[in-house]
């Protein structure tokens, strides 16, 4: 009989037991017939011997075993030796230096970076961009503090003197981190970043492919957009550099 | 000798952490050297990282300490007129500059209006050639001038000091440049005329409904709550135990400003440096590290880590480990430590941790083991550091006399000499050509094999599937060993093997039946006294080898068990069923072992329970599907534990990926506290 299944616990101490195994018989004060393991019953010894020597034994035991007195700090503990990854396993994230002067966007560097990545972040401050490649946003992230100089506050200030003293900063850089398994030399040239003054914010962490103009179209106002990066027009210093960590 | 680097703060691979590179200028080899470590040291590990938010949130930060040795020492410096306006830098003449050949090429001047320093012909492009040699990646940039004064310039995630700042003004720089926070204190006597700021921690909104902090006032709390040129609390007397740093209102002035746009306190770190983030700006920068500190509550230790009579909870999370203590109804923030502590062990993702007063003083100590992310195994002995955290004192790698650690080795926590410190029972069944069991007897600072069993113990031959458990069933103060295997021979065994302080010898062995038991593969074993008479008794549950479910509680003798009670099928108020989970409790603190019980398998809905012993039989009562504002769920994890420190084991902390609660079981189940992806005690309101 397949029993119906109770939904609620029932508190009464007449209440039926449940049977969750209707097959199963219930327990008596019979003793079990001993099961066979492939074939053989195996009993436990009442006075089992000592074992016979063999392989794979631990050390024996010491006579003397003195309690180790330690002190001060113990040597580092020793690593893994880890398989060096393939590499189509490997991790990474590339990032880029953007420079902002008068408006304008360029890339002063790519660097590569090994493992993994937070990709996407909160965004919070003044500033956020966001990374694009054909159509989808694969990072994004905050551009705190930036595009201002702030003198740390006078300890006894002069009247005049108080809090910070601000001086706009006429250029800034900013970083922009990108998975590497999302990136190449030649989809670089295709992306997109654009940079977003935060109207009203913080906004939360958010994954997915949609564009954060689209998600958050009225807390984010676009003041820049970089299109494409051609490591041809990086600095000569940067751009073997940049080839290399994009390979 | 040469520049370097050297990782002070190691949480994680740079990716998946913020990064704070530290750079110094006009340091040249030599003392300067110490100086200049001397000083990061006291910035940020003693400092930043050694308070309040920062503290609890280290994991979410790396910190590369680079050493650049300069040629010449200490940094540059410039002398200005200010002609008398130092708010003016328009008007001011250089009146001497002294060019020191130096690794980044800074320049300090001491004036406020130029930024007190500023950069040499070539400093940017040395300080970007010094992060790309040494630093993997970067977010934060502190830079160190070899200068006595105060100081200090920043922007664009770049904080620029001389020696004369302390940390308290770099916890307030790195509120900008890592939660996005505004200056909240009021430098000039204007008002604001702008719109609604976009930092969270500024407002021009006085409507309760929509202020963007309103979760954080009280309803009594008047809004606005001070008025006038940065205003303090103004709305009438201020109310008695208000905290000017923690208690969130809306006060006048803030963003520079004395009027016009309101502050959530009356004095937060984004004020005066010294206090500790308001609420709203804590809140800001846990969730903006959120991602970055990779917090779970999935593993959870209770103890009573100061000896105070109260549980308090060791989180482990990757390669850090936080303490929070219980003052009986909350906990706060006691410890922080990422990557190492003292003495050195090395935190790892599958380190397993054993808790219990190892030495003897009345607070709980922590074994932890590691025999998988390292070449070889280690087992270390954490203790108290005198200051509320912990330190190792003892550590073994790889062996200690007698035994040899391997990866299945399996520990248990007894006092099994009766000198009432906590011994550890270790067995491996799976890693050697025969079982094996060793009695490391504690010293109170170490550990030393007092016996090792290979193959055999007394009557009883060990097998890999030997299941342990510790209880005094004699009742001599020494805990004995309980073994059952049931799945390796053919027939079951339980085996009571009691201690005389260093080798055990069995009291009695039971081959296939108890009494009024039939012992199967599936019985769930849990040792605990439930008459209260100083002998450990058993508690042992069937759901799976019978139609129905069965719970016994066989007491013991002294020598061996008789059946005090079966339950076949149900306990009074509770109906047992297959997927019941129990945990050894003391519900009502009358010293006899109680039962908490789970189940979220087999009901339409999940039942936590608990079964109270009164010596004979149990009596059972339960709450489904809510404990207070606690929605339990299949994910949950439950740990005994007596965190209100009335005597017992009367509560649970509940814990998942997110959430943490601190559930009492007297008079009923109700849930104390919630905390939500973090633990915080807001005075008012909390963070979802």
């Amino acid at each position: 009989m397949i029993e119906k299944p109770q939904i609620e616990m029932s508190s009464e101490e007449t209440a039926e037991p449940i049977r969750d195994n209707p097959r199963k018989p219930e327990m008596t004060d019979r003793q079990p017939r001993p099961r066979r393991i492939s074939g053989k019953v195996h009993l436990m010894e009442d006075q089992p011997a000592k074992p016979k020597s063999g392989a794979n034994r631990m050390p024996a035991v010491p006579k003397k075993r003195a309690t180790e007195r330690q002190r001060g700090e113990r040597p580092e503990q020793r690593e893994l030796e880890q398989r060096k990854p393939q590499r189509t396993e490997r991790l990474g994230y590339v990032r880029l230096r953007v420079h902002v002067q008068g408006g304008e966007m360029s890339v002063l560097d790519i660097a590569s970076v090994e493992g993994p990545l937070v990709a996407h972040e909160a965004l919070h401050g003044d500033y956020a961009y966001e990374v694009i490649v054909s159509g989808k946003r694969v990072a994004s992230g905050s551009i705190p503090d930036a595009g201002v100089m702030r003198s740390f506050p006078h300890p006894k200030p002069a009247k005049g003197q108080e809090g910070h003293h601000f001086t706009p900063a006429t250029s800034f850089d900013f970083l922009v981190r990108i998975p590497k398994s999302l990136v190449s030399e030649s989809k670089l040239r295709r992306v997109q970043i654009p940079v977003y003054r935060i109207k009203e914010g913080p906004l939360p962490q958010t994954e997915g492919p949609e564009p954060l103009a689209e998600r958050f179209e009225r807390q984010l106002r676009e003041v820049g957009r970089l299109h494409g990066v051609d490591i041809d027009k990086l600095p000569k210093s940067s751009q073997a550099r940049a080839r290399n960590a994009l390979r | 000798m040469a520049d370097s680097v050297t990782q002070i703060l190691a949480s994680g691979p740079p990716g998946t952490k913020k990064n704070i590179a530290v750079l110094g200028d006009g340091f040249a080899a030599g003392a300067d050297q110490t100086t200049y470590n001397n000083k990061v040291q006291e910035l940020l590990i003693d400092g930043v990282f050694g308070h309040d938010y920062f503290y609890e949130d280290a994991q979410a930060f790396n910190i590369f300490r680079v050493n650049l040795i300069s040629n010449q020492s200490p940094v540059s410096v410039r002398v200005y007129d200010e002609h008398g306006t130092p708010t003016d830098a328009s008007d001011d003449t250089i009146v001497s500059t002294t060019l020191r050949d130096t690794a980044l090429g800074y320049i300090f001047s001491g004036s406020w209006a130029h930024c007190w320093l500023e950069p040499g012909a070539n400093t940017s492009t040395r300080v970007q050639n010094a992060l790309n040699t040494w630093v993997p990646d970067y977010d934060l940039v502190l830079i160190i001038l070899n200068d006595p004064r105060y100081g200090g310039c920043g922007g664009g995630g770049f904080q620029i000091v001389p020696l004369g700042v302390n940390w308290t003004v770099m916890a307030h720089e790195f509120g900008h440049g890592t939660g996005g926070l505004a200056d909240e204190y009021c430098a000039s006597p204007n008002a604001y005329t702008g719109g609604e700021p976009g930092q969270v921690d500024l407002t021009i909104n006085s409507n309760r409904a929509s202020l963007k902090w309103g979760n954080f006032v009280a309803p009594a709390t008047p809004l606005p709550t001070g008025t006038g040129a940065c205003a303090g609390f103004t709305a009438g007397p201020r109310p008695a135990g208000w905290s000017d740093d923690q208690d969130v209102g809306l006060f006048e002035g803030g963003g520079t400003v004395s009027l016009g746009i309101y502050r959530p306190v009356i004095n937060c770190r984004m004020r005066s440096n010294s206090p500790p983030y308001c609420p709203v700006c804590y809140t800001q920068m846990k969730r903006t590290m959120d991602p970055y500190t990779q917090h779970t509550f999935l593993k959870c230790y209770a103890g009573d880590f100061n000896g105070d009579g109260k549980d308090d909870v060791l989180i482990h999370n990757g390669n850090s480990i936080l303490i929070y203590r219980s003052n009986g109804s909350q906990l706060d923030i006691a410890f922080s430590a990422v990557e190492r502590v003292p003495g050195s062990w090395q935190f790892q993702p599958d380190d397993q941790f054993y808790v219990g007063d190892f030495n003897g003083d009345g607070k709980d100590e922590v074994v932890v083991y590691n025999s998988s992310n390292w070449a070889i195994e280690y087992l270390g002995l954490l203790a108290d550091n005198g200051s509320g955290g912990l330190h190792l004192i003892a550590r073994f790698d790889d062996a200690m006399p007698g035994w040899q650690f391997q990866r299945d080795d399996r520990f248990h926590v007894a006092d099994f000499n009766g000198d009432g410190r906590k011994d550890l029972f270790v067995f491996n069944g799976d890693n050697w050509s025969i079982p094996y069991l060793g009695m490391l007897r504690s010293t109170g600072s170490s550990f030393t094999l007092a016996h090792r069993y290979d193959a055999n113990m007394p009557s009883w031959q060990m097998r890999p599937g030997d299941q342990h458990f510790v209880g005094d069933f004699d009742g001599n103060g020494r805990e004995d060993l309980w073994v059952f295997n049931g799945g390796d021979w053919s027939i079951a065994y339980l085996g009571m093997l009691s201690s005389n302080g260093s080798t055990l010898a069995m009291s009695h062995r039971y081959d296939a039946n108890m009494p009024s038991w039939q012992m199967r593969p599936n019985d769930q074993h849990f040792v605990g006294d439930f008459d209260g008479n100083g002998k450990a008794d058993l508690y042992v549950f069937n759901g799976d080898d019978w139609s129905i479910a069965y719970l016994g509680m066989l007491s013991s003798d002294g020598s061996q068990l008789s059946m005090r009670h079966r339950y076949d099928g149900n306990v009074p108020g509770w109906q047992m069923r297959k997927h019941d989970q129990h945990w050894l409790a003391d519900i009502d603190g009358n010293g006899k072992a109680d039962l908490f019980v789970y189940n979220y398998q087999d009901w339409y809905s999940e039942y936590l329970g608990t079964m109270r012993s009164d010596g004979n039989a149990l009596s059972a009562s339960w709450r489904v599907d809510w404990i207070g504002e606690w929605n339990l769920g299949a994910v949950d994890r439950f740990e005994p534990c007596n965190f209100e420190g009335v005597g017992g084991r009367r509560d649970l902390f509940v814990h998942n990926h997110d959430w943490f609660g601190l559930i009492r079981a007297t008079p009923g189940l109700t849930l104390e506290r919630l905390y939500y992806r973090w633990i915080h005690n807001y005075r008012y309101g909390r963070n979802w």
